[in-house]
């Protein structure tokens, strides 16, 4: 059609117009009658919108956005429909016990007891260290630590993990190995002041939506904002980027070193910073030793940017642009989420793009800063700062380390020396050692028999018959209910009040909207009756609701570097949200740290402006870290590189999204993006049926065939529980953070 | 009335003189994977069992497979999905979620099957349907406002902007 | 400049009655006239725009107006990519 845009748009008109003629109008949604609204945070991803529940007849009717937390009132359309998730038809109503195969009902009692008296008899007989607790970024802070207290405090068994581990593992271990302190330096207020964002692996507009947004709407509105996009596929992220750098996949630390090669090469860096708040170090026979910045740029040298776009198959002259933008900008931003966390050499990929900010001086300063964006509502919030990781304790504390294990033992009212003193089973060696080494595990709110690597190797554990599984669980059709002994039916999302901690370290409650259907309670007390049958003391665990326990975790966190004894529940009523540090009840919160005036944990009159009070030094740590490539490259008997991720609407395993009508019509069934040339040589066309193929395992799903994944490269999405994408991923971990590499793993196709 | 006139399956001839050709031997429909081609009849005697595409129901997919077995040439023989002319998507942007501005939403967008040419997001902030779009109705089916409707070519086609005259 | 599209719902018989009072209307093209509906596109100052839809209201014969699509161009500037 030759016509001019308004011509266009008057055919538009007219046309739309007459359509209505024959359907009747499509008219906005009407007001649903609401009676209240209740303040909470959105259910899905780690951008932590705040959320206003709209609630008639103790029924959630509506969810809009909350217009004074960080969104603005902005939500994605999946946090708007999360009216018909709360209410779907098939919510666990009863607790449910497997008899001769089956789940069948029973009453909380029977189902309590019989969980206890497993996890009894497994300790009796093979010691503590044979049960197990997996938690989720979902969870409320409270319901993870009070987990983490009842096992590793009253168990005295550190097997408690969860799925973070999955997701950002390696986003801990680059902040603690970098910064001396977990967590990121910003907030998101960052976003408005930074004027170069430079996003390497993460799919921001599919899976930060309310993020990418403001990104977006920065650049439209600031002609002189630059976006670098570094990401094997033209993702819409890489659509508004300046610089889309389609990088060959687990070739980053190349990329990154090669960066830092040209910063120093063309003398971009800030001496005055890195000289001054920065100590140079490597890892030689698994020891760490003090490097020079003479050893770093020797170091270096190798990565020229030749040999850079040899290996990443980016042009060198594109690497070179980048790392000039980078380092000129007046701040730079740097956003990253699974692309870097899920690999083998996650931490160093981390350790990287801080090394960049480092050099540059580009940190605590607004609009510069690395930030790293989260997958879950409340990993950063409920499992990283409550230490509900294997190897981790409460507030930053780790297990291994005598000093940090009797302070959580004052702490908790324990004799000293009394906590187990070694780290418990990360998630994939969890489930590997279940019916095994482990004997009774408990599930609280995640889907792991579709969400692990290489699935199928944990499903063989997760049908042992040596083994005993109880889950706490709101939804019935998820997978891991298949392999479940016992489920407790959830409270689910607004039916209990608790808190979630988004990526920007902002802390808000969720306050109880209505109340949960049938015999379904709120996992915090399930956990604590669960805690008390087993024979831990009740005074150990004194809670009766989650406040009660958010005020004894605000106390643990005076002691530490979190200190947000200042977040009383009342404060948090009638905020939208606070950002920790926050140690007295008149703090406004802490957007940047390390910085004094700024971090209330660096002292007033501290003779330096940063000051890193995690590492001894108090500097912060540039690594040198050689290029590693993928544990699984491609080669003759599998060409491909198979990556995986989501599409926007659709949120991690599907449990919740795919109860929405609308979603379910829009995203059904997972499928398989191809390159056009690697269609064209293997003849296939869009929507034919392809089997792909890996080491683990084969499914057949539909093309998708186009210009977004690189040549060589395909894409899936794991949200479909029919096709189990995670039967073909590889579970090959990041030998630091333990985190596996979901997102490189050889593959070939043929048309099915 | 040119304006009852329904979305045709991609490749589909002018309205009379595909009505013309079409033998309503059901091929088309025979051949769709996705089953968005049907030969719902109607009481026209013309129109009774020629095939369509209703997208409130199931829209084409644009495999393009139906083309090339029309045996009559109503349907022509492409393959291009680009040349499908089906008809053209509109957006109302008075029931968009993202028009709206309270929830950013980009559904239409992440399934559109000509995604960035057909329908793009401009400045990656807000979708918008460009005259590259073939009418394969996508959109419609997924959008969770129904804020999209999609015109077949024959009704474009009837829309003398100018005059008065259906 | 915005353009709009208006359904307009009639009492029956009066339709020539008001595409005779439309048509008087600056901006104003009538795409359709049924036995009930008629589609009117208006292109206008987007200010003007809630003026000419109460004014709608008023034409003889018009029982309801719907505003069926609307554009407002200055949303974004840039919109050369059709």
């Amino acid at each position: 059609m030759n016509i001019n845009r308004r011509q266009f748009i008057k055919y538009s008109a007219a046309a739309f117009a007459m359509l209505l003629l024959d359907k009747g109008p499509a008219l906005a949604a009407p007001d649903q009658g609401v009676e209240r609204w209740v303040k909470g945070v959105c259910r899905y991803c780690g951008t932590g919108c705040g959320v206003m529940v709209g609630v008639r007849d103790n029924k959630v009717v509506m969810v809009k956005g909350d217009p004074n937390n960080h969104n603005r009132g902005m939500l994605c359309l999946k946090g708007a429909l999360l009216p018909s998730v709360v209410h779907a038809p098939d919510r666990l109503t009863q607790p449910l016990i497997r008899k001769e195969g089956k789940l069948t009902p029973a009453s909380w009692d029977e189902a309590l007891d019989l969980t206890a008296a497993k996890f009894k008899e497994a300790m009796a007989q093979f010691g503590a260290q044979s049960v197990g607790f997996y938690g989720s970024g979902q969870n409320l802070t409270e319901e993870s630590y009070l987990a983490n207290k009842i096992f590793k405090g009253g168990l005295k068994c550190n097997n408690v993990d969860g799925n973070p581990r999955l997701c950002m593992a390696s986003a801990v271990g680059g902040y603690v190995t970098t910064f001396g302190k977990d967590e990121p330096f910003g907030s998101y207020e960052d976003l408005d002041a930074a004027t170069c964002f430079f996003i390497i692996g993460s799919n921001t507009s599919e899976c930060h939506p309310v993020l990418f947004r403001r990104i977006a709407a920065r650049k439209q509105n600031d002609k002189n904002v630059r976006v670098i996009v570094v990401d094997p596929r033209v993702t819409n992220t890489a659509r508004i980027a300046d610089m889309h750098l389609a990088i060959r996949p687990g070739t980053d630390l190349a990329l990154l070193n090669a960066m830092a090669h040209i910063i120093l090469n063309e003398e971009l860096d800030e001496p005055r910073f890195h000289s001054k708040y920065a100590a140079f170090k490597a890892v030689e026979d698994g020891k760490p030793v003090d490097k020079t910045f003479e050893d770093y740029r020797a170091f270096l040298a190798e990565y020229t940017p030749e040999k850079a776009a040899e290996i990443t198959g980016i042009p060198a002259a594109a690497i070179v642009k980048a790392a000039q933008l980078f380092a000129s900008s007046s701040a730079t931003m740097s956003l990253w989420c699974m692309g870097l966390n899920q690999r083998v050499r996650g931490v160093w990929a981390n350790n990287l793009v801080h090394n960049l900010h480092l050099l540059t001086g580009k940190l605590g300063r607004p609009g510069s800063t690395s930030f790293s964006l989260t997958g879950q509502p409340n990993a950063c919030g409920g499992v990283r700062d409550t230490g509900s990781l294997a190897h981790l304790l409460p507030a930053g504390r780790v297990v291994a380390n005598k000093d940090h294990r009797n302070q959580m033992e004052a702490l908790w009212g324990l004799p000293p020396d009394s906590l187990h003193p070694d780290p418990g089973l990360f998630a994939t060696a969890l489930f590997g050692a279940l019916g095994e080494k482990v004997k009774a595990l408990l599930v609280l709110c995640t889907n792991p028999a579709q969400s692990l690597p290489n699935v199928k190797k944990y499903t063989q554990n997760l049908r042992h018959p040596g083994k005993f599984m109880a889950v706490i669980e709101a939804f019935g059709d998820a997978e891991t209910l298949k392999y479940a002994d016992v489920v407790f039916p959830a409270a689910f999302w607004c039916e209990r009040e608790g808190v979630y901690g988004c990526s920007e370290r902002r802390y808000s409650l969720l306050e109880k909207a209505i109340d949960p259907p049938g015999q379904a309670r709120p996992s915090v007390n399930i956990l604590v009756d669960l805690a008390t049958r087993m024979g831990v003391d009740p005074k150990f665990v004194p809670f009766k609701n989650s406040a009660e326990v958010w005020d004894e975790w605000r106390t643990v966190s005076a002691s530490s570097a979190y200190n947000f004894k200042g977040m009383t529940r009342e404060r948090l009523r009638k905020t939208s949200g606070l950002l920790w540090p926050c140690p007295t009840e008149d703090h406004p919160g802490t957007k940047i740290r390390y910085v004094r005036g700024e971090d209330p944990n660096v002292p007033a009159d501290h003779p330096d402006k940063y000051f890193f009070y995690g590492n001894p030094n108090g500097r912060a740590t540039i690594w040198l870290r050689p290029h590693k490539p993928a544990a699984e490259e491609p080669d003759a008997e599998y060409p491909l590189v198979m990556t995986t991720g989501r599409v926007i609407d659709q949120w991690h395993t599907g449990t919740m999204t795919n109860k929405v009508p609308e979603i379910r019509a829009a995203f059904p069934n997972a499928y398989v993006e191809i390159n056009v040339e690697d269609a064209k040589r293997l003849n296939i066309n869009n929507g034919d049926s392809v089997l792909v193929e890996t080491r683990r395992g084969k499914l057949t799903l539909p093309a998708r065939v186009g210009e977004v994944c690189r040549p060589g490269l395909i894409f899936t999405p794991f949200f479909d529980a029919k096709k189990l994408v995670n039967e073909l991923t590889v579970d090959a971990i990041d030998d630091i953070s333990k985190q596996p590499e979901f997102k490189i793993c050889a593959a070939r196709i043929a048309r099915a | 009335m040119w304006y009852s006139l329904p979305l045709r399956p991609p490749g589909a001839l002018d309205e009379p003189e595909f009505l013309r050709r079409c033998i309503q031997c059901g091929q088309c429909a025979q051949v769709c994977p996705y089953g968005s081609v049907t030969l719902a009849g109607t009481l026209n005697p013309l129109e009774l069992g020629a095939p369509r595409v209703e997208p409130w129901k199931t829209p084409c997919y644009l495999c393009m497979r139906c083309p090339p077995v029309c045996p009559t040439g109503a349907l022509r023989p492409i393959r291009a999905v680009e040349e499908a002319g089906m008809g053209l998507a509109v957006l109302n942007k008075d029931l968009c979620f993202t028009y709206e501005g309270s929830v950013f939403c980009k559904t239409c967008h992440e399934k559109c099957p000509l995604r960035n040419s057909a329908l793009i997001m401009e400045q990656g902030l807000l979708p918008v349907i460009t005259s590259r779009c073939v009418g394969c109705g996508v959109c419609e089916k997924v959008c969770p406002r129904k804020a999209i409707v999609t015109v077949p070519r024959s009704r474009l086609a009837g829309l003398g902007l100018a005059g008065n005259e259906p | 400049m915005a353009i709009a599209s208006f359904v307009l719902q009639m009492e029956p018989g009066r339709g020539a009655e008001a595409a005779a009072a439309l048509s008087r209307v600056p901006g104003l093209t009538l795409e359709f006239s049924g036995e009930q509906n008629l589609v009117a596109v208006v292109e206008r100052a987007s200010a003007e725009l809630p003026q000419v839809e109460s004014g709608l209201k008023e034409v003889p014969g018009v029982l309801c107006v719907i505003t069926a699509y609307l554009n407002i161009e200055d949303e974004l500037e840039a919109a050369g990519s059709c």
